[in-house]
């Protein structure tokens, strides 16, 4: 019973606090359209309130899957999406500046990219005819 | 008959070609340039840029480093027994936007990789009325890269890409925006997509053989009014993905060994009007993965050694699924929802346990081919570790006798005793 307690207790937090994980071309499926990832130059991830990671390999599958959640009444902790630029890490979706453009071959045909700042944004669209939006402006064109 | 139809329009189009080309030759008073060590031409390079319409350059057997080799023109270029082009791992090796060319038994390899442009071994632009026929691409990013073209003929080449663990690759044979291509007898290996669709519309892939790639064998998006007939997907992340296209009819593909977390035979999104015929789906952990599918026709195709043969999302509706056989898979139906909108008609099951008194080769009593742990399981994977064990097998016999958790008329009411010569 000693040693019960404290190992309960570690599972315990072990199963809540789910952390990021980064994407993993041909090991990752898209938790909304199925597609194994093979291009991690887009993509994002969402860890839910309850703990629960997806991953999706294009920010339109992340919209989409969000509308499902909205149905069943899922929430989430922590969004999160890739930048297109450096070693691609995930970066917090809330803060980043998304470049819709055509020219961008994304897995899904979003033509969406995201970038840690503005600045990053703009210098793309030169070679990239676009729009630069924020968060919550891209979830109001794409919905 | 539909595969006639395709012959017919595979013999047409080359038909097509021959008279197109017959026709340039005859007009252009064509030359025949060489190029190689024993010849005045050294460089591809400069023989293209005094090659005319019609021309044909022939290359002899050798190694050629000459960057990217860009070709605005109607000319043959064909290569000798070892006619290699390198792209040193830096550059796109050929780029093409011409009408009525050939490029033919050339071998590619190592082709640039950036992770900005989509470099290719061949990459076509704006073009039409071409041959790519008997090259063999080694070790390139993408191999062929079509875009923005009409009426052309993709056909025996041999394609091998070796995909590390981080380095992204490309597909095999990509084509963006495309109409009326025909892409026959390709042996593909380790891409990203074996072949992939994007905005194709009345084309034909048949014969080839893709296997190992990373994610699926043929991919369709967004493109309407296909046909891919006697392909075999081996091997691949998933078999073969058609997503959000219309009118697509396969018939007599195999589908086997790709097998994974969530791997499948057939992954079917989003697609409508379509039909699936005499194919064969064998060791693949789904054979038909069903996800918002519609009207679509499944007929004498065999299911044999899956995880689950088919999984029907409860998005799925109209679609019919009849004289199947279904052989030695742990579960031959799973869907998520008590809803049932599909067809099951005369398919022979080998889990079937009726009789048939009167002998006409149908069971007197209908088969319920949703088994009552195949719902457990869609609703809790975890309790895979149960399977075949006795309280399992007792549940299922259980419920085949007095249904309560598998919808009633998730059935099919004439079960053939026999299984079909397929």
């Amino acid at each position: 019973m000693k040693f019960f307690m404290p190992l309960l207790l570690i599972l315990f937090f072990i199963s809540c606090n789910t952390q990021p994980e980064p994407i993993v071309a041909g090991k990752d499926v898209c938790s909304f359209c199925k597609m194994p990832v093979a291009d991690t130059k887009f993509g994002a991830e969402i860890i839910t309130v309850k703990g629960k990671l997806y991953k999706f390999d294009d920010l339109i599958c992340m919209l989409n899957f969000k509308a499902e959640q909205a149905g069943r009444n899922e929430k989430n902790k922590i969004e999160l999406v890739v930048d297109y630029t450096g070693n691609h890490p995930l970066i917090n979706a809330a803060e980043s500046f998304y470049l819709l453009s055509k020219q961008f071959h994304t897995p899904m045909n979003s033509g969406v990219v995201c970038f840690n700042s503005l600045k990053t944004a703009e210098s793309f669209l030169p070679n990239f005819p676009g729009e630069v939006y924020s968060w919550n402006e891209l979830q109001q064109k794409l919905k | 008959m539909e595969r006639a139809s395709a012959k017919t329009k595979i013999i047409l189009t080359r038909t097509l070609f021959f008279l197109l080309f017959v026709y340039s030759f005859g007009f252009a008073s064509a030359k025949i340039i060489h190029v190689g060590n024993s010849y005045p031409f050294k460089s591809i390079k400069k023989a293209v840029a005094i090659a005319q319409a019609g021309d044909s350059i022939i290359i002899q057997k050798g190694i050629y480093k000459e960057g990217n080799i860009v070709i605005s023109k109607s000319i043959s270029l064909v290569g000798e027994h070892e006619a290699i082009l390198d792209g040193e791992h830096k550059f796109e090796i050929l780029t093409i936007s011409a009408n009525n060319f050939l490029v033919s038994g050339i071998t590619f390899q190592n082709s640039g990789y950036s992770s900005m442009n989509d470099f290719a071994s061949i990459k076509v632009i704006d073009a039409s009325a071409f041959i790519i026929e008997n090259n063999n691409i080694n070790n390139a990013h993408f191999a062929i890269h079509v875009s923005n073209s009409h009426h052309f003929t993709i056909e025996n080449n041999l394609i091998k890409g070796y995909p590390g663990e981080e380095q992204s690759t490309g597909n095999g044979i990509h084509l963006w925006k495309c109409n009326n291509a025909t892409i026959l007898s390709n042996h593909i290996y380790g891409h990203r997509d074996g072949i992939y669709f994007e905005f194709v519309t009345q084309s034909t892939v048949a014969s080839n053989m893709s296997e190992k790639n990373i994610r699926y064998g043929l991919h369709f998006m967004f493109s309407n009014n296909d046909y891919y007939t006697g392909n075999t997907f081996s091997d691949n992340g998933a078999g073969v993905a058609v997503m959000f296209s219309q009118h697509i009819q396969m018939t007599q593909n195999k589908f086997q060994f790709n097998r994974g977390g969530s791997a499948y035979g057939l992954l079917l999104k989003e697609i409508s009007d379509g039909a699936i015929l005499e194919n064969t789906f064998s060791n693949n952990t789904i054979g038909i993965y069903m996800e918002g599918t519609n009207r679509i026709l499944v007929k004498k195709n065999k299911f044999q050694s899956n995880g689950f043969a088919l999984r029907v999302q409860a998005s799925c509706s109209d679609n019919t699924i009849e004289n199947n056989n279904f052989i030695a898979n742990t579960f031959d139906i799973a869907t998520n929802g008590s809803l049932v909108l599909n067809t099951f008609n005369g398919n022979y099951w080998d889990k079937y346990r009726g009789y048939d008194l009167n002998h006409d080769g149908k069971g007197d009593v209908p088969f319920h081919p949703l088994s009552m742990y195949a719902m457990i399981i869609e609703q809790n994977p975890v309790a895979f570790l149960f399977l075949r064990s006795f309280m399992v097998i007792l549940l299922d016999e259980t419920e085949k006798t007095i249904p309560s958790i598998t919808p009633e008329n998730f059935r099919d009411d004439t079960p053939y005793m026999k299984p079909f010569q397929l």
